[in-house]
């Protein structure tokens, strides 16, 4: 065979294990969303692939076990998580990218390590903490834990953010007479807004597929999706239909924001150890 | 004064919380025990915890898991960074498609992969019974149900891996590549010998971060496996779970989630000192 031959055998040998992985890849998900449209007595059967679409399962979520509560406790929670993380972080961060003190260096580290604990180690003492201060099962100790949770990667992330803006922007403004807090307020801010927007998208995501505080801390009052969805599938048995409805609604945050968000990604899970441009 | 805010955050449900687990474990305490103090019993709990095969095993798990999540979703994950680093038409899309996976509940990515894996409802093993005529049976033995277990971490963290070796690739630096091209090196010669040298730091950084992600891992045994079968996909974060609120010791759980964290942090720092360093020099 000659050499040209064995290029094109090999690249298109190549594609097509790219193109089986990429299948591969994305069934698990047309798989759910096709099924949550089943009709019940299909729904079992993974052979059938031609059926008559019906919204039962919806219906089912939308009804029989309203979806509705945990739905808005989620989207409540996770819009609270993100405005609370950014408020908190980026001025933190901004001292951290912008002044010179002792132990600077360590402190971020010792910030990051937050991030590296396992959220287990947290879980028990609030739990704990929440129960005595009689705040478990509320907005509140939801979202403290989950604004703790996304407090390291948000300081993390927005300090690389603020190092892109060129130093000499705010000295000038320094020089006309601002003060350290309105260079903060009316210069920077504006300045690493597409930052906020993305570092803030990323937080409320985090909240919204958070299982673990989510299950310990709240039962009623707040239901949160994920703990929700999980109850669709115990040792109890299984409501599949109607569960990969449930899916489907917990997945399509992420299908929106994917399209938005892929660069700014990369930052936020590398803490911008690596950057997305 | 820009620190204060999230400081008194992170010291008070971050640093507050921690000092709590770790008086708790030097106590006896049961989550029932509603009316009874504390009890101070020293190194009890420690040496109990040290002591106990099952808190082993949940961390070999843990390891094993995490090695095999971080080794798949890194091979998937720099595949498609290579494929997807070339230009052509579509390519945007592709990408956004391929990270939704990473953007997905993981209590929702396990149901979804449960259902998907089940020996009876299942699609998995109904199309490899009819393309091979075998049956495949996912969560059944030990080992089975760790590879499953695997499987559904690197499909949902692939992404990670993804994106990260991407943002790599595509900040490396033109002229090594042209010279090489001039010189008529063929792709295979190319990536050896100048993508994965150039690569290495952020080959070094994605693996980390992924493994230390991966040691953390809980929400998908507790939707998928629940630990089983018997205790074999048992993994620290759900041991340590279960002891605490299933069976209520807290002091023995707040001992074990002490040692689990200094394990990581040792980990991390041991890594960041010696792999990380060496990467960059390399």
């Amino acid at each position: 065979m000659s050499i040209d031959a064995k290029r094109v055998l090999i690249s298109s040998l190549v594609y097509l294990v790219i193109a089986l992985l990429l299948i591969a890849i994305m069934l698990p998900i047309v798989w759910i969303v096709v099924t949550s449209f089943k009709p019940e007595s299909v729904a079992k059967i993974p052979s059938v692939w031609v059926f008559e679409p019906t919204l039962d399962n919806y219906r089912y979520i939308a009804s029989i076990k309203p979806i509705w509560k945990p739905l808005a406790d989620t989207l409540i929670v996770a819009s609270s998580v993100a405005v609370l993380s950014l408020a908190f972080g980026t001025p933190a961060a901004y001292a951290l990218a912008r002044y010179e003190f002792r132990g600077r260096d360590d402190l971020a580290f010792w910030i990051l390590t937050f991030w590296m604990s396992p959220p287990v180690v947290f879980v028990i003492p609030l739990f704990l903490m929440f129960d005595r201060m009689g705040l478990l099962d509320t907005y509140v100790a939801i979202v403290l834990a989950h604004t703790l949770g996304n407090l390291p990667f948000v300081i993390w992330l927005m300090r690389e953010y603020i190092r892109d803006v060129p130093r000499e922007v705010e000295e000038a403004a320094l020089i006309d007479g601002y003060s350290d807090a309105q260079v903060f307020a009316r210069i920077t801010l504006p300045l690493i807004k597409p930052g906020l927007v993305a570092v803030g998208i990323l937080a409320f995501i985090f909240s919204w597929i958070e299982f673990l505080f989510a299950l310990v801390l709240t039962t009623f009052n707040v239901r949160l999706l994920t703990v929700e969805v999980s109850s669709y599938w115990t040792i109890a048995g299984v409501i599949l239909g109607p569960m990969t409805a449930a899916i489907t609604i917990s997945i399509i945050p992420a299908t929106i924001f994917a399209f938005i968000l892929q660069k700014h990604i990369v930052r936020g899970l590398t803490l911008g150890a690596v950057k997305g441009e | 004064m820009f620190l204060l805010p999230s400081l008194a955050l992170l010291v008070g449900i971050g640093l507050a919380p921690f000092f709590y687990v770790l008086l708790l474990s030097f106590h006896r305490y049961r989550l029932t025990w509603t009316d009874r103090p504390w009890e101070f019993v020293g190194l009890d709990n420690y040496r109990y915890v040290m002591n106990w095969e099952r808190f082993w095993d949940a961390a070999w798990n843990t390891i094993v898991f995490a090695v095999g999540t971080t080794l798949l979703s890194f091979a998937v994950g720099f595949a498609l960074a290579l494929f997807l680093s070339q230009r052509f038409k579509g390519r945007g899309i592709l990408r956004a498609l391929v990270i939704i996976p990473l953007l997905i509940p993981p209590v929702s990515v396990g149901l979804m992969w449960r259902f998907i894996l089940h020996p009876l409802l299942g699609l998995v093993p109904w199309i490899i019974k009819n393309v091979t005529g075998a049956t495949v049976s996912f969560f059944e033995t030990p080992a089975m149900a760790m590879f499953s277990l695997i499987l559904i971490d690197a499909w949902e963290w692939f992404p990670f891996m993804f994106l990260v070796l991407l943002a790599g690739l595509e900040s490396l630096p033109r002229e090594p590549y042209e010279a090489a091209y001039v010189d008529g090196a063929s792709r295979y010669q190319i990536f050896r010998h100048i993508t994965l040298p150039l690569m290495r730091p952020v080959i070094a950084v994605a693996i980390l971060l992924k493994f230390l992600i991966s040691l953390k891992v809980y929400d998908i045994i507790y939707t998928v496996t629940t630990g089983g079968p018997g205790t074999a996909t048992e993994t620290l974060s759900y041991l340590i779970y279960r002891q605490t609120f299933a069976y209520f010791w807290v002091d023995r759980g707040s001992a074990m989630a002490l040692v689990y964290e200094y394990l990581i942090i040792l980990f991390a720092v041991l890594f960041v000192k010696y792999a990380l360093v060496k990467a960059r020099m390399g």
